[in-house]
């Protein structure tokens, strides 16, 4: 079972990685203005973030999460602001919104309200057991330490990803028609448009640029220092039990090297959106969510069934993920549900149902 | 209060954050934002002030390893 979750989280954490590659990719290209190609900004990135991991470790990830992270949130307060001046703020893009594009008012209809649910979920279970992020509960000094943490840790999402909403919301009235691959550019987008219009602030479109990069650079590496520790000691040292820690901790840093570079080529072929990714990868990883949730709170629950609810819930994930693929004709969001939702039900079904048949006395 | 009851406030939340009850007939706008978006906005900061407030009371409650 522990290989398995490795093997899922690992997976996970990888597609992860890919995500922000991308990004990554599409900040420098834009940014540069096609001087630096995407192709080139994912692998000159790519290759800095996996030296500074491979030579300091945890602290050194540590240390540029904490800096880049006040950049980041420092960069956003900014641009929100700069929004502000320049467009008038959200009631006068409402405004603009309420003529263009009148769809937006509409409460979702029952088959969106669902989806907005099913994707509560896969963020909720999926993200809530990053590997990167339980790693980091290990790392606190205290339990009173940790507390505090997740006291803050609860407004970040809504401090972060609502200015960046903001800034998706004014690109919407500012750029009409965007396809997909412009959609994934609008900040970019925006931005440059603020410079040409108040050329003071390409200043702080350069400190938020590089708090985006910085932001990302940080996901990548907590990820992959993630990775590495799982592979390693999870994996490579049931092979080799008696390894020494300076084997382990080599193994790791090429182990790092390779992922890296196949994630690195994957980003720059994959056709998929960031967000289908970002999809993917929580549908998949929140099939581990059981093992984890229900293994803390139920001391009697027994790994057997653990391991045939993951089991069953990923065979179910990617059945309908890839159905279309393989000659079925199931949607790929049965009832506006995400697959993995689908897959995570039968998952909690099946560790229950599973129990609850062990626990039942033998008749002779 | 109880893990389960905990467990379940932050679930009801959770699901109350969708809004289920907005129809078309109730498109206007506060504040810029439409009126089922202000609200979905304003349960999540109440779900986070929730949770802040649970991880400050019932800390305990959930380190206690026999479940």
């Amino acid at each position: 079972m522990t290989v398995i979750i490795t093997i899922v989280c690992i997976i996970a954490v990888g597609s992860y990685i890919l995500t922000n590659l991308k990004a990554i990719g599409y900040i420098v290209e834009v940014s540069t203005v096609g001087r630096v190609t995407f192709v080139q900004g994912i692998i000159a990135l790519s290759l800095v973030m996996v030296i500074y991991e491979t030579l300091g470790g945890m602290r050194s990830v540590a240390w540029t999460d904490a800096i880049q992270g006040i950049l980041l949130i420092a960069g956003c307060i900014f641009i929100f602001c700069g929004i502000e001046y320049q467009y008038g703020g959200i009631s006068t893009v409402a405004e603009t919104l309420v003529v263009s594009r009148p769809d937006l008012w509409h409460p979702p209809d029952f088959e969106q309200k669902r989806l907005w649910l099913s994707t509560i979920i896969i963020i909720m279970f999926g993200i809530s057991i990053y590997p990167q992020a339980i790693q980091r509960i290990y790392a606190a000094k205290n339990a009173k330490t940790l507390r505090r943490s997740f006291q803050i840790m609860v407004f970040m999402p809504i401090v972060t990803t609502f200015f960046l909403v903001m800034v998706g919301i004014v690109g919407l009235a500012r750029f009409q028609g965007l396809d997909k691959q412009g959609s994934e550019e609008i900040t970019l987008l925006l931005l440059n448009d603020m410079s040409i219009h108040i050329p003071g602030v390409k200043y702080f479109i350069i400190l938020f640029l590089s708090a985006a990069v910085a932001a990302i650079m940080s996901t990548v590496d907590s990820a992959l220092l993630a990775i590495s520790s799982l592979f390693t000691q999870d994996i490579y040292k049931r092979f080799r039990p008696g390894a020494s820690q300076s084997n382990l901790t080599g193994t790791g840093k090429i182990f790092s090297w390779v992922l890296m570079a196949c994630m690195a080529y994957f980003a720059t072929n994959l056709p998929q959106t960031i967000w289908r990714l970002t999809e993917i990868k929580l549908e998949i990883l929140c099939q581990v969510a059981p093992a984890i949730f229900l293994g803390l709170h139920i001391k009697s629950l027994h790994g057997r069934s653990i391991l045939s609810g993951l089991s069953i819930g990923i065979c179910i994930t990617l059945l309908i993920m890839f159905s279309s693929s393989i000659g079925l004709s199931i949607e790929p969001k049965p009832w506006g549900i995400h697959a993995g939702v689908w897959g995570l039900a039968a998952n909690f079904s099946t560790v229950g149902i599973t129990s609850i048949y062990k626990r039942m006395p033998v008749k002779c | 209060m109880t893990k389960l009851r905990v467990c379940f406030i932050s679930a009801l939340l959770v699901i109350a954050s969708v809004p289920w009850f907005f129809t078309e007939f109730m498109s206007g706008h506060v504040l810029g934002f439409p009126t089922w978006a202000f609200y979905s906005l304003c349960i999540t900061i109440l779900y986070a002030i929730v949770t802040a407030c649970f991880f400050q009371r019932y800390w305990s409650l959930f380190a206690d390893d026999e479940g």
